[in-house]
């Protein structure tokens, strides 16, 4: 079976001159990893996807916690990427900055002077790299209006979702993960090993705390491993992404965009992650990921290879060693349908690639080294390679 | 050494070698080369392995290559199929070679070298794979057509 990318249906985003961006242009898949070197405009084209995708969210949400911008844009950056960060719109000239969402012009102008109330719950979820910080030293999350104003709109409105999530869950209540049997022991058995996730409360004050056999007394945020710290704000949001009960995803979110997911886990906990992002893939959510893990593009390469060569879905479940149950199954399958695509941000044009091919042997170098990830492994085997070849030549 | 004077020297394979690309038959189509006169001429292994040892698993090609202005370079070049499923006939095809070098072409294997499994279709290594470690660890690099011959052999 032949595949083929029906590019022309997707949605697509295009950013020009937008800080170290000369010009990106990403048509989404069902999953859209985006890979590159750091300060290439990643997170900022995540960014500006999900204003693109929630504006009138976002300025709802920042008028309702007080925020005031004056209606002016470099004003509006200011608070919506962080301090300082008006710096990457130029508004007018040569290079003169420019969103166009599914072909048409977006107006920062015009986004910066809504006065529409916001939404309650987003199209787009964003799952920001600083998710650390959405705990306070307190071993709980931090609300909205506990940040400053020059911090990422991302961040804090994660941070203030978790919070909420949280204020919900019952005192004591154990194994505060809830997804399913597979997704669950994967993830138990790769980042918590004995431990469970718990609610206790201690002198007034709710904390998350981790508990179990191994430890002796319940442990709070701070003495977590760095996996343990990076993971539970992901783990958290990926449960609200996937209620256990009732609809397949939370209405009306359609996208989650999750900046690097890897981060602080070894490469058995990023399968467990991954297994979950297929997860989202399958209840119909679009996600798009950064990352400068092999591990997530290994993922991609191999959903890729499974479906042109028309593997059967069981192929999918062995390499998470998840057992093939018929729901397992049925969401590998729905897994092997859907569209992958993958895009560099190069450092030296500044513009997007799309690398999706992922062909490991394709002479175009930033294919074949999956946007440079495996540009040192690469090099490594090569000259291993030349200098066994000719080490016995007698 | 120069190729011709160490094909010469294996009475088992220099009936074997062909002016330029010509051994690799349709093969050569797979290949490239800036400067065609750099190559110095190509043997299809295959042929005079099967005829001494039937049923070895035998390697495809070998081509001469100019490395410099006075020495040349051999390119062993196996055709196959990539993937994990034939990691071990190529790596049984380069101990095969590796054997009949040694008994019957010891000048050949002398010169500078690269093997070369060149894959038919799409790659289905990845990169980051133990796989590709076990051949990179064996001397083999993995290319895909249109191989570039330039630059294969170290100098």
């Amino acid at each position: 079976m032949r595949y083929i990318r029906t590019v022309s249906a997707a949605p697509r985003l295009t950013l020009e001159n937008i800080g170290p961006i000369k010009k990106a242009d990403v048509s989404f898949g069902d999953l859209t990893v985006l890979v590159g070197p750091q300060a290439t405009g990643k997170s900022l084209f995540l960014q500006f996807l999900k204003l693109a995708l929630d504006h009138t969210s976002v300025t709802g949400t920042m008028r309702t916690y007080g925020l005031d911008w004056n209606s002016e844009s470099g004003k509006f950056l200011d608070i919506y990427l962080g301090r300082g960060m008006s710096s990457v719109w130029t508004p007018k000239g040569q290079n003169k900055s420019w969103i166009h969402w599914q072909d048409r012009p977006l107006a920062l102008d015009g986004i910066a002077a809504e006065r529409e109330p916001g939404k309650k719950v987003p199209d787009c979820y964003v799952i920001p790299a600083q998710r650390v910080l959405a705990f306070s030293s307190q071993s709980w999350l931090r609300p909205f209006s506990d940040f400053r104003a020059g911090d990422p709109f991302v961040l804090r409105a994660f941070s203030e979702n978790l919070r909420m999530q949280a204020e919900v869950l019952s005192e004591g209540q154990r194994r505060l993960w809830q997804f399913d049997a597979d997704a669950g022991g994967l993830l138990q058995e790769s980042i918590f090993g004995k431990l469970e996730l718990s609610i206790q409360t201690t002198s007034g004050q709710r904390e998350l705390v981790l508990t179990g056999p191994q430890a002796r007394k319940p442990l709070p945020y701070m003495v977590w491993s760095a996996g343990q710290r990076e993971f539970v704000p992901l783990m958290l949001s990926l449960l609200w992404l996937l209620p256990a009960n009732g609809p397949m995803r939370k209405q009306p979110c359609g996208w989650v965009l999750i900046e690097e997911p890897e981060m602080g886990l070894h490469p058995k906990a990023i399968g467990a992650v991954l297994f979950v992002i297929l997860q989202l893939i399958h209840r119909g959510y679009r996600v798009c990921l950064s990352t400068h893990s092999t591990h997530v593009l290994d993922l991609v390469w191999a959903i890729r290879t499974l479906k042109q060569t028309g593997a059967a879905a069981g192929h999918l479940l062995e390499i998470f060693g998840v057992e093939r149950s018929r729901k397992a199954l049925a969401m590998a399958k729905a897994v092997l349908s859907k569209e992958a695509a993958v895009y560099y941000f190069d450092d030296e044009t500044r513009q997007t690639r799309d690398i999706s091919a992922l062909d490991p042997a394709d002479p175009d170098p930033l294919i074949q080294t999956w946007g440079k990830l495996m540009e040192f492994a690469n090099q490594i085997g090569e000259i291993v390679a030349r200098q066994v070849a000719n080490q016995e030549r007698s | 050494m120069r190729y011709a004077e160490a094909l010469a020297a294996s009475s088992s394979l220099k009936a074997h070698g062909r002016p330029g690309l010509q051994a690799l038959g349709a093969d050569s189509s797979r290949v490239t080369v800036k400067n065609t006169r750099s190559i110095r001429g190509s043997i299809n292994v295959e042929s005079c392995q099967l005829r001494i040892a039937p049923r070895e698993n035998a390697w495809d090609y070998g081509v001469g290559i100019e490395i410099s202005g006075d020495s040349d370079g051999m390119i062993w070049l196996e055709v196959h199929s990539a993937n994990s499923e034939h990691v071990q006939t190529v790596i049984d095809k380069l101990d095969s070679l590796l054997r009949f070098l040694r008994e019957h072409a010891p000048a050949l294997n002398k010169l500078p070298r690269a093997f070369v499994w060149l894959a038919t279709g799409r790659v289905q290594l990845s990169p980051n794979s133990t796989s590709r470690r076990r051949i990179n660890a064996r001397g083999i690099v993995l290319r895909s057509a249109p191989l570039a011959l330039d630059g294969l052999v170290p100098r």
